[in-house]
Order: C-alpha cells, then sequence, then structure tokens
C-alpha cells in the first residue's frame, strides 16, 4: 500500500495553544509561552498515523488574513501560495469569537478545513458547553473539540484530518449581500486566474494593500475602488462577526458568575499605583531564589570540578591542558548551570502563569515615552534567554521603526550567557549582597535598554508609535512540564555552548597562556594581548587580565569567566575590589554582542549597517557608563 | 460584609508585623516586599460603595496569592539549602520572621482556597 503524506497546516489566532496541539500531534517539544506571538516562523513536524504520514505545519497566529507584521505574512502567503491538503483552524473554546472570525476568512480561501475548539477541559472546568453537531451543521465544517493539556480528543483529531483528506468539502459559508457580491464578482476579472480571485477580491473591497499590489499589472487600484471602501469593509467585518454571535448564540451556553479569578487578579496586578511595585517585588524574589536555592549545587558542583582538578595535577603540558585548560576552563563555567536554570526556572513560572504580558501593559504607558510599546517589551523579555531569540522575534512587531529599534536595544538584555559572568564577579566582590547586586544589575539591564530606545528613536530611526491593542491571555496554574519545557529551552543553549564554543575557546586559552614561558603567566601571548591594550582600560581600572579577558569574551560571554579562572588558577583566587567589579559589569553588560547575534541583527535587517552601529554604540555606550561608574564609585568609597 | 473587613485588617496587620520584623532583623529589602504586598490589602479598604464588597474580597484573595507565593519562597529556599549538608556547610536558619511568614503563607493558603471555594470563579465567559 502506498504512504501518502497528508501536508496539514494550524492556524489560529495567537495563544489559543497552536504548538500545543502541534506538540501533542507529534510529539514535538516546541517551546510553548502563555502570551501571543511566540511562532514567529513555521515550524514543521511529521507522524504517522493508519499508514499514512502526516506533515504539520505550525504556522504564526493571527487574527485576520490582512496580514501586517512579517510573522502574519508567513502564514498568509502559506495558505495563499501552498495551501496544505488540510487546514486546521485552531479556535480558543473560552473565547471563540475571534477565531471564528479567522475560520471564516479562511474558508474564503477555498481551503479543507478542520474546526479545532481548543482548551474544552477549561472551558467544561467554567460551565462552557458546545454542542457539536449544531457547530458543524452552521459551520459546515468538521469540529473537534480537543484539550492539548490533556489530550482530549487528539485521536478524533487524526482520524478527522484522515477523513477529511478523502473526502474534501470547501464550503462557501457567507454571503455577504448583493453590493458588497457585486462588487466582488466586478474585482475578481482584475486578478489573474492563477489566484484564489474571491479571496483577493474580497481582501480588496476591505482595503488590504496585499490584493492591491496583485492586481493585473494594466489596473490602478485607484482607479477601480469605490469612495465607499471603508464602509464596505466594516460591512464585511460586521457580518462575519454577527455570522459568528448567532452560532455561538445557538451552539454555545455558558454559566455566568458575579465575579471570576482573572478579574480579581487583574484588579491588583494591574493596578496603576501597585501594579508596578508588586512586580519589582516578585522580580526581586525571582532572583533572590537563583541564589538561594542554586548556591548549595553551585558549591558541590564546583567542589567536584576542584577535586578532579588536584587529582590530575598540571606538571606536564598533557595534564596541565586537561585540568587547566578543559577542567577549569570549562568546570568553572558548567558551575553555575544550577544558578541560570533556577532563574528560568523562576521566570517560567511567571510567564506560564501570565503574569509577564499584563507587564507589558503596565510598561506601554513607559515604554510609549521611549517611541516603544508594550510589544516591545514583551519581545525584548525573550533575550534574557538569548538575545538572537529577542532579535528573531522582532518580526512579530507590525511597525518598522519599532522593529528596528527593538532589533538594535535587544543586545542590552541581560542573557543567559552573562549570567555566569555576573554570578562570579558578585560572588567575589559581593559575597553579602548577592542578590541586590545581581537584581540591580537587570535593572540596570532594563534603564539601558531604554535609553537606547530613546537615543536610537532620537537619531537613527524617527517616528511615532502605534498605540498597543494586546490581548491578555488567561492566568492558569502553571503545569511543571511547560515550566520544564521552558527552563531547558532558555538554559540548553549554555549547555551547548560549553560543550562546543566554551571547550574550544578555552583551549585556546590555555594555550596563549602557557606559551610561550609556561612557567611565568606574565610572559604568556595572552598577558601580551591584554598588556598591550590595558592602556585604553586604565581609567576604568581593568588589569591585564580583565582586558584580555574581555577581548576572548567578545565570541561569546561565557568564555570570560573560563578566561579568569584560567588566569588565576581557580575563581577563588581572583581578587576585583567592589568599584572595580562595578565598572566591570556595566562594561560587560553592554559592550558588545555576541557574533551570533551581530548575524541575527545583520539576517534580520538585512543590512550591514546595523550591526556596525550596535558594536560602535554598545562599546562606546558601556565604556562611558564603566568610566562614570569607576569615577563616581572611587569618590565615594 | 463585616467579616470581609476584619479579615483585612488580620492580613494588614499580620503583614505589617512581619515586615517590620524582617527590618528589625537586617533584612531591610525582604520587609520593604513583604510591605509593599500588605498595601495589596491596605487598598481593599478604599473600595467603597455597593460592588466594594466584591472587590475587599479580591484584595483578600490576590494579598493572600502574593503572601502564600512568598512563605512559599522561604520554605524552597530552606528545602533547597539542605543539600549544603552534603558538602559539609550550614544549612539556611531559619528566623522568627521566616517562621511567622510560613504560618500566615498557610493562613493565606486557607483564605485561597475558602474565598475560591465560595466568592471567585475560575472563570467567566462572556459573549459579545
Amino acid at each position: 500500500m502506498n504512504r501518502l503524506v497528508i501536508t496539514v497546516g494550524l492556524v489560529g489566532n495567537p495563544n489559543v495553544g497552536k504548538t500545543s496541539l502541534f506538540n501533542k500531534l507529534v510529539g514535538a517539544r516546541q517551546y510553548v509561552a502563555n502570551w501571543p506571538g511566540v511562532t514567529v516562523t513555521r515550524i514543521e513536524g511529521a507522524t504517522s498515523y493508519k499508514e499514512q504520514t502526516l506533515h504539520f505545519i505550525d504556522l504564526p497566529g493571527l487574527y485576520t488574513l490582512s496580514a501586517t507584521s512579517l510573522d502574519e505574512k508567513v502564514t498568509r502567503d502559506f495558505l495563499l501560495y501552498s495551501p496544505p491538503n488540510v487546514t486546521i483552524v485552531v479556535i480558543d473554546s473560552m473565547s471563540p469569537e475571534q477565531g471564528m472570525y479567522l475560520l471564516l476568512e479562511t474558508l474564503e480561501l477555498n481551503l479543507n478545513v478542520i474546526a479545532v475548539f481548543n482548551a474544552i477541559d477549561e472551558a467544561k472546568k467554567n460551565g462552557i458547553k458546545f454542542d457539536k453537531s449544531s457547530l458543524e451543521s452552521y459551520l459546515r465544517v468538521p469540529v473537534v473539540l480537543t484539550s492539548a493539556h490533556t489530550g482530549e480528543g487528539i485521536t478524533e483529531l487524526m482520524d478527522t484530518i484522515l477523513a477529511t483528506f478523502r473526502k474534501p468539502n470547501r464550503p462557501k459559508l457567507l454571503d455577504y449581500g448583493p453590493e458588497i457580491e457585486n462588487k466582488v464578482a466586478e474585482f475578481e476579472r482584475y486578478f489573474e486566474d492563477t489566484y484564489n480571485k474571491r479571496f483577493l477580491s474580497l481582501k480588496l473591497v476591505e482595503g488590504d494593500k496585499f490584493a492591491m499590489e496583485l492586481l493585473k499589472k494594466d489596473v490602478e487600484p485607484t482607479s477601480i475602488l469605490p469612495s465607499n471602501m471603508s464602509d464596505l469593509a466594516i460591512k464585511i467585518a460586521k457580518r462575519r462577526y454577527d455570522y459568528v454571535t448567532n452560532v455561538l448564540n445557538r451552539a454555545m451556553s455558558n454559566s455566568e458568575s458575579a465575579i471570576t479569578s482573572m478579574e480579581a487578579i487583574d484588579h491588583v496586578f494591574t493596578h496603576k499605583y501597585i501594579g508596578i511595585p508588586i512586580f519589582f517585588a516578585l522580580m526581586y524574589l525571582a532572583f533572590n531564589f537563583t541564589f538561594k536555592a542554586s548556591e548549595p549545587l553551585v558549591g558541590l558542583i564546583e567542589v567536584g570540578f576542584q577535586k578532579l582538578t588536584d587529582l590530575i595535577g598540571s606538571n606536564s603540558i598533557f595534564t596541565s591542558l586537561i585540568s587547566q585548560g578543559i577542567i577549569n576552563g570549562v568546570g568553572s563555567v558548567i558551575s553555575f548551570i544550577p544558578s541560570i536554570f533556577a532563574l528560568f526556572f523562576a521566570l517560567g513560572i511567571m510567564e506560564e502563569s501570565g503574569y509577564l504580558p499584563r507587564i507589558a501593559f503596565l510598561m506601554d504607558r513607559a515604554m510609549y515615552s521611549l517611541k516603544l510599546t508594550g510589544r516591545s517589551f514583551m519581545t525584548l523579555l525573550l533575550g534574557f534567554g538569548c538575545n538572537v531569540s529577542s532579535v528573531m522575534a522582532a518580526r512579530g512587531l507590525t511597525d518598522e521603526r519599532e522593529r528596528v529599534t527593538t532589533i538594535l536595544v535587544s543586545p542590552f538584555v541581560s542573557c543567559s550567557a552573562r549570567i555566569p559572568v555576573y554570578l562570579m564577579i558578585i560572588g567575589i566582590a559581593f559575597p553579602n549582597h548577592k542578590a541586590e547586586a545581581f537584581f540591580a544589575m537587570y535593572l540596570l539591564s532594563i534603564a539601558l535598554t531604554a535609553l537606547s530606545a530613546r537615543i536610537i528613536n532620537k537619531v537613527v530611526m524617527k517616528g511615532e508609535s502605534i498605540p498597543l491593542v494586546m490581548e491578555l491571555p488567561r492566568y492558569r496554574f502553571p503545569s511543571l512540564s511547560n515550566v520544564a519545557t521552558y527552563m531547558w529551552n532558555r538554559g540548553k543553549h549554555f549547555l551547548q555552548k560549553a560543550g562546543t564554543i566554551i571547550l574550544v575557546a578555552s583551549v585556546v586559552v590555555w594555550v596563549l597562556i602557557y606559551f610561550p614561558d609556561p612557567t611565568n603567566i606574565e610572559n604568556s601571548f595572552a598577558a601580551m594581548i591584554g598588556k598591550g591594550l590595558q592602556f585604553i582600560f586604565a581609567p576604568l581600572g581593568f588589569q591585564w587580565q580583565t582586558v584580555s579577558a574581555l577581548i576572548f569574551g567578545s565570541v561569546a560571554k561565557e568564555i570570560i569567566v573560563s578566561s579568569f579562572a584560567q588566569f588565576y588558577g581557580g575563581v577563588g583566587n581572583i581578587v576585583l575590589d567592589p568599584v572595580t567589579a562595578s565598572a566591570l559589569m556595566v562594561f560587560i553588560l553592554g559592550y558588545i554582542p555576541c557574533f551570533a547575534t551581530l548575524a541575527a541583527i545583520k539576517s534580520e535587517t538585512n543590512s550591514l549597517k546595523y550591526p556596525v552601529i550596535s558594536v560602535v554604540y554598545s562599546l562606546s555606550i558601556s565604556y562611558i557608563l564603566a568610566l562614570l561608574v569607576s569615577i563616581v564609585g572611587r569618590v565615594i568609597v | 460584609m463585616k467579616s470581609v473587613t476584619i479579615q483585612l485588617w488580620i492580613m494588614l496587620i499580620a503583614s505589617l508585623i512581619i515586615g517590620a520584623c524582617y527590618i528589625f532583623e537586617g533584612d531591610l529589602i525582604f520587609g520593604i516586599i513583604i510591605f509593599v504586598f500588605s498595601t495589596v490589602f491596605l487598598l481593599g479598604f478604599r473600595e467603597f460603595g455597593k460592588p466594594s464588597y466584591s472587590y475587599r474580597i479580591v484584595h483578600i484573595y490576590v494579598g493572600s496569592i502574593l503572601i502564600a507565593i512568598t512563605s512559599g519562597y522561604i520554605l524552597a529556599s530552606f528545602l533547597f539549602s539542605l543539600v549544603n549538608l552534603i558538602i559539609g556547610e550550614e544549612i539556611m536558619n531559619l528566623k522568627v520572621s521566616d517562621i511567622l511568614l510560613m504560618s500566615l503563607g498557610v493562613y493565606s493558603s486557607y483564605n485561597i482556597y475558602r474565598l475560591r471555594k465560595n466568592a471567585i470563579r475560575p472563570e467567566k465567559k462572556d459573549i459579545r
């Protein structure tokens, strides 16, 4: 029997559980978050079911097929130019109106559609009931009620995919009335036969710019579009919403109550006076937890590596390479793994519960004064894991000025690579105020990001922000598996780097330390490099070891720890006074984006100009700030 | 209504005492954090008028969640410090304020359970 490959596209509004459903269908572990806009590019995965191969494509979320941002365009173009065999429109059972609106639009594309009402477990818990047969009869497509959380309805969905593939069903659902239908029929002749003419004509009536671009070459949009176009667009939207409301009135029932937990929590967490203080208090707890939870484990790992180093010794070139270059170099970085995972565990709980998107809402006013919005804030939050992620996630921002600004300020968000560097320096210079110093670095990171956004908007990218319209996700109790996935996805880069780039860099640093004179580090190549450039950093009070470590760390920040450990024969032997340590941390906060981030900036902006601006600006601003800290610190201390 | 107001007073005074204890024990920042959370109870008194009854309950509910989170954090930190026994270092010493906070955390958890069951529904659906 021939094995067919059936392509299945997953479409839906942002944050309705498409990626969770995708994970359940193909057994993947793609990162899922409780806020909109996490999937910014298509993700593919395949599974076998009843001797057929189902090839699933998880597409970025969108509210309407009149796409404006880059990620929304990915979805629209995919559906238009390479339609899948079966299209699943994922609808949130707790709030189905917008999802059903998108379903109606998708049907205009003449696709083979299944409507999936997801999060049915939550709906049931809250007294919401759906009459599936009524939904199927009014929507004229197969309907499946699922829960990506419990797995309910997943097998039925797989069977429905096969059945829909074998018996395609492409209903024409809505009649928009003679005025609009006549216009649509008139516009259809302005498009080439290769396109879906009805869909594009409807979009043209709605004033969609993309549809205008696809008109035949000799057709001038302004000459054919009616003067009452915006009225017609409103009539189309109203017709769709009326239909959705009518269907829901007949096929859905719910029990009302006086006050909900979401309203209760939002009443306090988004309070205009105490919302932000509560946020900072919770963030401080998260940072304090990072230290208290991880310190014993860090100690345990450090003791283990120390014993291993002592056991091997460093009498010969080979044993020196193993004990100093590899175990001491890489081990000094690895010992901070518990701290990194503890931080992401705490942040994972905040994000998974749906709390962090509220901060975007609270911060929107402050962000607006920086010519950014809460959307940028959410994008920048991804940078706490890896700056490359926030640079990529900026695709979801519709305003080009805001997108480029967000990309350029992303490197100032303290990524996981900087965590071991801060932890090492804080452990040396601020042993009694670790959590406070660590928290201060994150506050400074936010301040520097804000300042940079202001400067970039004044100098490079001028314009006004589009006001934030954001759908807040529901609060939910964080599941351990989702928090663990979040923690793993954010922290795994660190482990991968430890086994690759940090290992290689540690060996290179060892070579530069060992040669040409193994008996005296002051005569090493590393010392020559550091001493040669020390004059630049002399005002900041940096020794040659620090200068060399900073140079090596421009590849990846963790290499700074590895270099320090090798220069001093272990992290415990490093001596740094609080002022120099503060200046060093401030400098490291922004001194240069790592190579991977620079590559991402270049690819996302399609220009070499922006990576160059990023390097020059970050070096300048971090040097000035570190100098200020150094001068002020020495006056005070 | 009277019991709601009494409940607010109990939570406010208890959290203020614990915050003050942390400050007297030298943990200034943690004391401030408890004070920030106690303002949730304090602002509950500013909910006037007929709907105020529900919203005062909201302040008890959310304030209790915050206190429960904070006491859970202290408990988790203590449990993690037990790993220190393996490497021969000291475990975290629980102070008087920590014990008081954990006790209030237990009471707050009871509050959350009780309010969720009787006064606050998990979610509401609103058809436009």
